[in-house]
């Protein structure tokens, strides 16, 4: 539990966050964050705003992101609104999602 | 976890600002400054900035200027900067190297300020050792 970086929903971040050390890698966003977030997993609720870019290995997204994402596997649910660019090797796209924006593969690096 | 309390984990690092919060508990790393109700800067947390909270607990580290109705400095707790409160609670172990000023009432603080105010340089070598063992 102290390993999630869970940020509530009415709150603002500006900035940057990283959380790819060992001890904890999930970011759970309820509330609204703008900048840039290095994470294992990142989980973008309904209701939550995310403007920058985001490099992640998984990524959930619920809520209205314009940006960047750069992740392995990516699941847009019925709730996401997306404008920007995607990177990524699995994609989901659930029925009711508004993506608009570019879809590339990610390069192996 | 408590739904509407914002943590940052362990692992993380966060820098930047942080508005209209109510409660974080921190046990990464934090630089910002943050004004909200209640700040909790647990055992691993780092906090570097301003804290305008009515309720801070420190167990962890924290550098900056904090102005708070509550604050408490828990037995494993390193603070330095300074510390503006209006009651302070603070445990044998805390390695407090700061300055701290009472300031009950905001309005006349010439008069309080000048007596209330103190600097502390508690550091007794046995509190440091035992809190250095801890972080």
């Amino acid at each position: 539990m102290a390993d999630v970086t869970y940020i509530s929903p009415e709150i603002m971040m500006e900035g940057t966050l990283d959380v790819t050390s060992a001890k904890g890698s999930t970011v759970v966003l309820a509330g609204h964050f703008k900048g840039e977030m290095r994470a294992v997993d990142v989980k973008l609720e309904t209701g939550s705003t995310f403007n920058g870019k985001i490099f992640a290995h998984s990524t959930e997204v619920g809520g209205k992101i314009n940006g960047d994402i750069e992740t392995k596997s990516l699941k847009l649910t019925s709730s996401a609104r997306f404008e920007g660019s995607i990177l990524t090797d699995e994609l989901a796209i659930d029925v009711g999602a508004e993506v608009s924006g570019s879809i590339s593969k990610l390069q192996k690096s | 976890m408590a739904e509407k309390m914002t943590t940052i984990g362990a692992g993380a690092h966060f820098k930047g600002k942080i508005s209209n919060a109510s409660t974080i508990e921190v046990s990464g790393i934090v630089e910002a400054d943050v004004a909200t109700e209640k700040l909790t800067i647990n055992e691993s947390g780092k906090f570097g900035g301003s804290i305008h909270s009515k309720l801070v607990v420190v167990s962890g580290s924290y550098d900056g200027n904090m102005v708070a109705d509550s604050v408490w400095l828990m037995p494993s707790s390193r603070v330095s900067g300074e510390i503006k409160y209006k009651s302070l609670q603070l445990d044998r172990g805390a390695a407090l190297n700061c300055r701290v000023i009472q300031n009950w009432d905001e309005k006349t603080p010439s008069n309080t300020e000048a007596s209330a105010s103190e600097e502390a340089k508690i550091a007794a070598t046995s509190n440091k050792d035992n809190s250095e063992v801890k972080a």
